[in-house]
């Protein structure tokens, strides 16, 4: 498997779970 | 009948019953049967919304895609954590805001509440949708019950259907949400934890990363799209396959046993935490379902007729009784987790918005209670009813076909009018209900025309038709009476 094949699979996860916690970070501020 | 792997799941069975048992005591109005009084916290919000939209299809049916098909699996992987995602940090705060105020206790109960429906029409056509589609996909959680403890255990089809059914019913009619909710959190627990250890045992029999892809480059020397992202296709092939497998996460928005999470939540503040919870569980559970069906490539060496089994397959040839033991209860728990919450829709849906809102009867509280308790017992009987009837060597028949249109029927149905009527004001009651009728009646035809179902996944064009019917007729249409933000601002002044 090439080596941008395993990148753009690895990417997705880590892209959804970096996104939630910039969300999450976010509205803490907005609530404060 | 193996010890080491019943202990485990008849300890997990007693643990439902018992929950159903404690919930029992708490629920005693009807807001409790139905919504647990909007007093979920942000864990169990989390965990009962990510186990209730994950069905058996998440231990069974994805990696058995992966298992056939390779790396094509992750697209769908990206669609449905893309649909979770947008259903956290979009759609769960207004929906629980907006509901709240309305006080809607039901997602008809919302809509008809949202464009003043006063002829009930909205009300009725929705109730229909959820009680069709709902009812078929109870069933067919049911008939998958049967199947699975049926092959593990090696009993007959039909007890293995009637004791699968049975518990579900028993916690579901005794705790109402409150047992669904925390039953749902056992469930989701178990569900991550087979999704996690399964890879990680696999991949180290196989000796790591690098193993696992050598094994399966050696496996699939004759399918070389089974390593490709692209699944060997290319142009208008390429683009319909990303766009369907994407597409089912535009089902997310329109399931009604999920939306329902988000309206049970003690406050909006509380949803934060949730989200966060949730989409790090749907990103666990949901990759690694495709890596399980990868590592039983590189594992099996025969494959299985039925590419659906290959979980359980490898759970008992990899792990420890009492591993594979746990494993098997979670392929039971993502059955059941998603089989109590449609239980208890479809009998809101019955109970609420028939009974108590359509025909106007106003029975005493404890009644109410007891009425709806009845009716989830009638709706889970049917539903064993159905299941039993299936024939248990074939059991994909009559309820499967049903199946295959209850995500995309209710995504078509419910996602593009309830967005819109969240987000644009401008929507009025002739087009959801338009919206409703075009989207669940497109996907609908589009299965059963060959040639566009195999081109694409009706879920797609049903929810863009939906979406368009709904705004053109919503332009064309007479406002409603009722301003909705006005509506809002008047109920917050009256509350102080």
């Amino acid at each position: 498997m090439g080596g941008s094949t395993l990148l753009a699979i690895a990417i997705q996860p880590i892209a959804f779970i970096v996104a939630i916690i910039i969300y999450y970070l976010k509205t803490k501020e907005k609530q404060h | 009948m193996d010890l080491g792997i019943a202990i485990p799941f008849l300890t997990y069975l007693a643990a439902l019953i018992l929950v159903g048992l404690l919930a029992y005591r708490k629920t005693t109005t009807f807001d409790d049967f139905y919504l647990a009084g909007r007093k979920l916290g942000s864990w169990v919000t989390a965990l009962s919304a990510e186990a209730s939209s994950e069905s058996g299809w998440l231990l069974l049916g994805l990696p058995g895609q992966a298992f056939s098909q390779g790396l094509g699996a992750f697209w769908v992987a990206l669609g449905c954590v893309a649909g979770t995602f947008f259903n956290w940090t979009g759609l769960a705060p207004r929906l629980r805001k907006v509901t709240g105020l309305l006080n809607a206790i039901t997602i008809p109960d919302y809509f008809a509440e949202r464009f003043n429906d006063r002829s009930g029409i909205l009300r009725i056509i929705s109730a229909l949708l959820i009680a069709i589609f709902m009812t078929s996909y109870v069933a067919a959680q049911f008939v998958a019950s049967g199947k699975a403890l049926g092959v593990c255990f090696g009993i007959d089809y039909k007890i293995a259907a009637a004791i699968g059914s049975g518990v579900i019913l028993f916690y579901t009619m005794m705790g109402g949400f409150f047992a669904v909710a925390w039953t749902d959190v056992i469930q989701a627990i178990l569900m991550v934890i087979a999704l996690v250890v399964m890879p990680v045992v696999g991949m180290a029999r196989l000796g790591g990363w690098d193993g696992l892809w050598q094994t399966i480059a050696c496996a699939t020397r004759s399918q070389t799209s089974f390593v490709s992202l692209r699944v060997g296709k290319e142009g208008i092939g390429l683009l319909t396959f990303l766009v369907g497998m994407i597409g089912i996460g535009l089902g997310y928005p329109g399931q009604p046993h999920i939306l329902t999470r988000f309206m049970a939540i003690k406050s909006t503040s509380a949803l934060r935490k949730s989200a966060l919870v949730g989409v790090i569980w749907a990103v666990i559970a949901l990759y690694g379902a495709v890596l399980v069906g990868l590592v039983a490539k590189g594992l099996l060496t025969d494959s299985p007729a039925d590419p659906e089994r290959v979980m359980p397959m490898v759970a008992v040839e990899l792990l420890p009784a009492w591993l594979a033991g746990i494993v098997i209860a979670a392929i039971m728990a993502a059955i059941m987790s998603t089989a109590d919450s449609q239980l208890l829709v479809v009998s809101s849906a019955i109970v609420q918005d028939f009974y108590h809102k359509t025909f106007k009867r106003e029975p005493s509280p404890r009644n109410l209670v007891l009425l709806s308790r009845v009716v989830t017992l009638a709706i889970g009987l049917m539903g064993l009813a159905i299941a039993l009837g299936v024939n248990p060597e074939n059991p994909v028949g009559v309820v499967f076909w049903l199946v295959l249109y209850a995500w995309g029927g209710l995504a078509s149905s419910f996602g593009p009018v309830l967005l819109l009527s969240l987000y644009w004001r401008r929507t009025t009651r002739q087009g959801a209900i338009a919206g409703m009728i075009s989207g669940s009646a497109t996907v609908i035809i589009w299965k059963n025309i060959g040639f566009l179902s195999n081109l694409l996944y009706e879920l797609v064009p049903g929810f863009l038709v939906s979406l368009l019917v709904t705004i053109v007729v919503s332009w064309v249409s007479k406002p409603g009476e009722v301003d909705f933000e006005g509506l809002s601002s008047a109920r917050l002044q009256a509350r102080g």
